[in-house]
């Protein structure tokens, strides 16, 4: 066993507990380690032997069920902040960017629209911006600590979720309920083909996010081992 | 010194022993230790997201340095951080003035003359 092996174990045990942003996860998980092998040094330079010391540390360090939620509190924190002001950012500059779309090229004629196309692309719109409206609210929310962290984090991740999975619905059943107008505008308007592509890793960006900050948000007592 | 009764001042503390300069986090455990003469028993795991909650609060600010030759992430008191500190201790006189005039022993009722 190598001196560090308990150390190793305890920062392995404790990252595969901890869920958030990863950039914010390793940084925290590198300090934790860094931490823990100055610990060692300190004890090997008092005069204990490097697998004491690794066990001294460690134990001074607190077992991972207890550390670990108080890790992932922060990381719930900076992921619900993320997903807040992706949804508050993405969702408004989609309806915009299609804005632009419709109003470069050909635009749809109402006679050639199914009404169901017309309800979808309303519902897409109101959602879009409801959902922007409600992610610059959990925004401001999280900064001025108005309502508990891990409620704003699963609340964005909430937003992003349904308001992604309505946008995208209603834009699917939009272009299936008129299938003529909408080949005909993929045809006409060069722009329309690059929309649809970022519209759907906006969609998937969302999706991602809402998921990463419902996992953040979720309590769970994490195991020792 | 039990950890639930520190618990609740440990951002103060914090603050406080990085008033002097920047530390890393071990450095900050063990300025802390040092401080209380040891008195200081709480899982030093306690510190790091502690840090963590200062940085978002934005009382301390934190970057990945060189230091002895290591790189480790150091943490430096900021303005609101420092402000915070100078109320934490205020509140702090206050409550302590409160709770020596509460706990103070009673004196015998025929001294009350």
């Amino acid at each position: 066993m190598t001196r560090k092996c308990p150390v190793g174990q305890h920062v392995a045990a404790l990252e595969r507990a901890l869920h958030g942003p990863g950039r914010v996860r390793r940084s925290m998980v590198r300090e934790v380690r860094d931490g823990l092998d100055d610990a060692v040094d300190a004890y090997c330079r008092g005069g204990l032997d490097p697998d004491a010391a690794a066990a001294q540390a460690v134990r001074d360090f607190g077992p991972v069920h207890e550390i670990a939620p108080q890790m992932q509190e922060e990381l719930a924190a900076r992921q619900g902040r993320r997903t807040a002001a992706l949804v508050m950012v993405a969702f408004p500059g989609l309806v915009i960017a299609w804005d632009v779309v419709w109003r470069s090229g050909t635009a749809w004629h109402p006679g050639e629209i199914a009404p169901v196309s017309l309800v979808m692309a309303r519902l897409e719109d109101v959602t879009a911006i409801v959902g922007g409206l409600a992610g610059l609210v959990l925004v401001v929310a999280g900064f001025l600590r108005l309502v508990p962290q891990r409620l704003v984090t699963a609340l964005a991740g909430l937003l992003a979720g349904v308001g992604g999975l309505v946008c995208a619905g209603a834009a699917v059943l939009m272009n299936v309920a008129s299938p003529t107008s909408s080949a005909s505008l993929v045809a006409t308007n060069p722009l329309v083909l690059p929309a649809f592509v970022v519209s759907g890793v906006m969609f998937l960006a969302i999706m991602r996010a809402g998921f990463r900050a419902l996992r953040a948000a979720r309590r769970r007592v994490p195991s020792d081992e | 010194m039990r950890p639930d009764a520190v618990r609740g001042h440990l951002d103060g503390l914090i603050l406080a022993v990085l008033e002097d300069g920047p530390r890393h986090g071990y450095a900050i455990i063990e300025a802390l230790q040092a401080r209380s003469g040891g008195a200081l028993d709480l899982p030093t795991g306690t510190v790091y997201p502690a840090l963590r909650r200062l940085e978002r609060a934005a009382l301390l600010s934190g970057a990945w340095n060189t230091v002895g030759g290591r790189e480790r992430r150091t943490y430096t008191l900021t303005r609101a951080g420092r402000h915070a500190l100078a109320r934490q201790r205020s509140e702090w006189h206050e409550f302590r003035a409160v709770m020596d005039a509460v706990l103070r022993p009673a004196r015998p009722a025929g001294e009350a003359s």
